[in-house]
């Protein structure tokens, strides 16, 4: 029988001073650069170049946000994050704007779902991380899902806990899709940049859908209004 | 000119081997899952597939098991598109597969060559 040694559990990667989170960094860029690479092989015989060029372009930005975010979150502990007062419903207009032609080129719709009778929500926040975690949602629900339907931005309030609940949701949704394309890593940042702004990142499961979700705090001034 | 299926998660990468395929004649219906997969395989019958093994819900080696079990599906020749570096086309001869690429190294001419050479 074979004997334990000292380091035997070690992955192949630690043993040659490669750290799991670089493996798990070339793994996530990979899918972009690959695609990015295959879109330009298209795009040398396309009868619609402009299309190629856009779905480049596009992937081009999700691998630099990517790069961004490993940045982001490299600096997170040693920094100071100003928070600010943001309407969240306003701020989820500006995400779909922002994001229209993404999903657009997709074939699909992100779309903000408002619920009756709420007052308008504010949350404090900083908002490039805000807008970092939203950006990395929707862009997993878009590799993840596989309907038709729209996908929704709403914003929910939690009275009795302080907060204000960003979700992205998607009733077709497959969970083993999104098992499989969500890396470690984009919920990693989500996890830690709401963190950083006192508020907690998540995902729940339901039998025909997936939630993405970010608690942040509630603004108690304006609520006063 | 063949008549084949292309199972692959991403829709862009699949668009564009769909679009490359057709330029050289051949006819491909894209799918994204194994399940798909099995109903695309009865109502196109097709003459080749592209298959990436890592998929949601069965993987490929899945669907070859499954294909292997239909006398009329067993005979499709199959060629591999996948990140997965670990299989080659030695340790799945048996389940049809003629061919294997890594998406990394792989161009779009390449696999109309091979659907080419395995038709």
């Amino acid at each position: 029988m074979k004997q334990s040694q000292p380091g035997d559990n070690i992955s192949e990667g630690e043993r040659r001073n490669i750290p799991g989170s670089a493996v798990v960094v070339a793994h996530e860029l990979k899918h972009p650069l690959v695609l990015i690479r295959q879109l330009a092989f298209g795009m040398e015989s396309a009868e619609d170049p402009v299309m190629y060029a856009r779905k480049i372009q596009l992937m081009s930005e999700q691998a630099l946000r990517l790069t961004s975010n490993i940045e982001q979150q490299a600096r997170l502990e040693n920094s100071l994050f100003e928070t600010t007062i943001c309407d969240a419903y306003g701020m989820c207009k500006e995400m779909t704007n922002e994001l229209e032609v993404l999903f657009n080129t997709h074939g699909r719709t992100l779309r903000v779902r408002r619920a009756r009778h709420m007052k308008r929500p504010y949350a404090v926040v900083n908002l490039d991380l805000l807008r970092r975690i939203l950006t990395a949602f929707a862009e997993q629900i878009l590799y993840t899902t596989t309907g038709d339907d729209d996908v929704e931005l709403s914003v929910e309030r939690h009275v009795a806990r302080g907060q204000i609940r960003f979700t992205i949701k998607d009733t077709g949704h497959s969970k083993e899709l999104h098992k499989m394309y969500c890396g470690p890593l984009r919920m990693d940042f989500a996890r830690d940049f709401a963190q950083a702004m006192n508020g907690v990142a998540g995902v729940r499961y339901h039998r025909d859908s997936v939630t993405l979700y970010v608690d942040v705090p509630e603004s108690k001034q304006l609520r006063l209004l | 000119m063949a008549r084949g299926l292309i199972i692959e998660p991403d829709t862009w990468l699949a668009e564009v081997w769909v679009e490359a395929c057709r330029r050289a004649g051949h006819t491909m219906t894209q799918v994204r899952d194994g399940l798909a997969a099995i109903d695309a395989c009865d109502n196109i019958r097709p003459e080749v597939i592209l298959l990436e093994i890592i998929l949601p819900g069965p993987n490929g080696i899945s669907l070859l098991h499954e294909l292997q079990s239909h006398a009329d599906f067993a005979q499709i020749p199959v060629i591999v598109v996948s990140n997965l570096t670990t299989v080659t086309a030695e340790n799945l001869h048996q389940y049809g597969v003629r061919e294997v690429f890594c998406k990394d190294t792989v161009t779009p001419l390449q696999l109309v060559d091979a659907i080419d050479r395995v038709i």
